[in-house]
């Protein structure tokens, strides 16, 4: 059972299926992170267990409330944007799962069965997956040829873009790779920024319901929120990788020293910030460890194929920005009739059953935090920190973002406490998690307020400053032998 | 001392996505079987090696549950 509450705590709905969005996408860090998402775990199962502070610090039990309170804002802002795509209103998929995660996190008979969620919320995924596959009549290895031979992503003329045409729930740009000539399914403002002979110009596009538009190769379109947008069959997707073989091998769009210091970046925010947060739940046995892995590694797989029938059989998703929320569409463009929809709806309840679980294990970290703290039960500290994450889930939409966002804040501020030994004394874990803060907040604001790529990869991973300037200041405020 | 080991080898299964993904002459892009090789080495062989090496230098420790 610890094995599985353990990889409840890892394998939340935002980490899976933003892995399988990565691949998806066709980043170049998309199999990096596969590889993360079983050796966080791993090194979590392997590394020292520090010793037992003998205070505990208010300051750590904060940080790690805020951590838990992200951590739910981002797997309720996901299932809010898995049912948008769906067609249910976000805030109705966001407050039923806030709503079922905390009747059985404060119903105590539930304690006993809730670690089974994840390996019932996986083994449902996966039967998904098979049954995507064999409306695709491909293997996976055959459905990967397939896309990385693809000429160019391009809309089918079964795509519901194309057939009645889409809205898009957030503003956001199209860039097109070739002429295109779109219409317009209601009338909006639009910017279309024209790229001609090096010299670029914005105009406005205000059309009635109909009204039509052709871009040409390099144009952006900018749209607002709500806009409804019809385009051409046969049409490369604006947003998708230039072909198979772009999908297949990507390449980045940056340096190959930056692409290695981003490569790093990540590393470091699942490696030291996972640490923190999974070391103390890790099992101790072999049978423990194994299991954690086992479903680690279930989850990466259908992370994988997911990415790849999602390739095959759904380029649509490709448009504009691929989110993570939007891949739960898959079931309904390679499945045809009622069955894709009903698949879709099955797998939402996984991912609803995913953050169950981890919304369960985090109510078990902050109860032993408040046990350890003289706080009581931890029901009010609970209750206050879901409820905060389903406010701000109704207004977040980067749960990817958040993630990370959260990862990188733990391994800049508890990571090297969970390894100090002897335990720090209380003065000198505020002055570390302090030092690791202010420099991943200088990472985080002034890598995205600067130019250059070196500086947005920064931005990205604010961890590269802060977990080192939290390593350094444990290493100054260590207490000397006598 | 097997903890520094096992982090070593940890370390080097993760330098080689790195090294396929980034590395010279684009060894990431050949084909095995139909798939790339980065696919194959990401997404099969180094989270499976990166298990097998945890569950087989992992110590259990002597107290706790299951």
């Amino acid at each position: 059972m610890i094995g599985l509450r353990f990889a409840s705590l890892w394998l939340g709905p935002v980490l899976v299926l933003g892995v399988a969005a990565h691949l998806y996408a066709g980043a170049p860090e998309g199999l990096l992170l596969v590889v993360l998402v079983v050796l966080s775990p791993c090194v979590a199962l392997l590394g020292r267990r520090a010793a037992r502070a003998a205070e505990a610090s208010l300051v750590t039990v904060l940080l790690t409330l805020l951590a838990a309170g992200l951590l739910l804002c981002a797997g309720l802002s996901l299932i809010g944007d898995t049912a948008g795509v769906l067609g249910a209103a976000r805030w109705r998929g966001i407050a039923i799962a806030a709503g079922c995660a905390f009747a059985l996190t404060i119903w105590p008979p539930a304690g006993r069965w809730w670690p089974w969620l994840a390996p019932g919320a996986l083994l449902v995924a996966w039967l998904v997956l098979a049954a995507v596959a064999h409306a695709s009549g491909l293997g996976p290895i055959a459905a990967w040829s397939r896309v990385a031979s693809r000429p160019a992503f391009s809309f089918e003329a079964t795509s519901p873009w194309v057939r009645s045409g889409g809205t898009f729930p957030e503003a956001g740009v199209l860039v097109f790779a070739e002429p295109h000539t779109i219409r317009a399914g209601s009338p909006g403002v639009f910017g279309v920024i024209v790229g001609d002979g090096g010299t670029t110009s914005v105009q406005e596009w205000r059309p009635q319901r109909g009204g039509t538009l052709t871009l040409r190769p390099g144009d952006h379109l900018s749209y607002p929120a709500g806009a409804r947008l019809i385009f051409e069959n046969g049409k490369r997707v604006p947003g998708a990788p230039r072909s198979g073989i772009a999908w297949a091998d990507p390449t980045a769009d940056v340096s190959r020293a930056v692409e290695l210091v981003r490569f790093l970046g990540l590393a470091l925010t699942f490696l030291a910030g996972g640490f923190p947060l999974l070391r103390p739940s890790a099992p101790r046995t072999r049978v423990g460890a194994a299991v954690a892995l086992a479903l680690a590694l279930a989850a990466t797989g259908w992370a994988e194929g997911w990415a790849v029938y999602a390739g095959w059989a759904a380029p649509d998703l490709f448009l504009g920005t691929v989110r993570a929320g939007a891949l739960v569409a898959l079931p309904s463009l390679a499945v045809d009739g009622q069955g894709g929809r009903r698949l879709g709806g099955v797998l939402l309840v996984a991912v609803i059953a995913l953050f169950i679980a981890g919304a369960a294990a985090l109510r078990e970290r902050i109860a032993a935090l408040a046990r350890g703290g003289g706080l009581g039960s931890g029901i009010a500290l609970w209750t206050g920190v879901l409820g905060g994450a389903l406010v701000a889930s109704l207004w977040s939409r980067e749960p990817w973002a958040l993630l990370v966002l959260v990862l990188g804040f733990l391994a800049s501020t508890l990571a090297p406490l969970a390894l100090a030994s002897p335990a720090l004394p209380v003065r000198a874990q505020i002055a570390v998690c302090a030092v690791g803060l202010a420099a991943f907040a200088v990472g985080a604001l002034g890598g995205g307020a600067g130019g250059g790529a070196l500086a947005a990869t920064l931005g990205a991973y604010p961890a590269l400053l802060g977990a080192p300037a939290a390593w350094g200041a444990l290493r100054l405020a260590r207490p000397r032998p006598a | 001392m097997r903890r520094r080991f096992t982090g070593r080898l940890l370390g080097l299964v993760l330098a080689g996505v790195a090294l396929l993904a980034l590395g010279p002459f684009d060894v990431g892009a050949v084909r095995v079987a139909g798939v790339s090789l980065l696919w194959w080495y990401g997404g099969a062989v180094a989270p499976v090696a990166a298990a097998l090496l945890t569950l087989a230098l992992f110590a259990p420790k002597s107290s706790g549950g299951r």
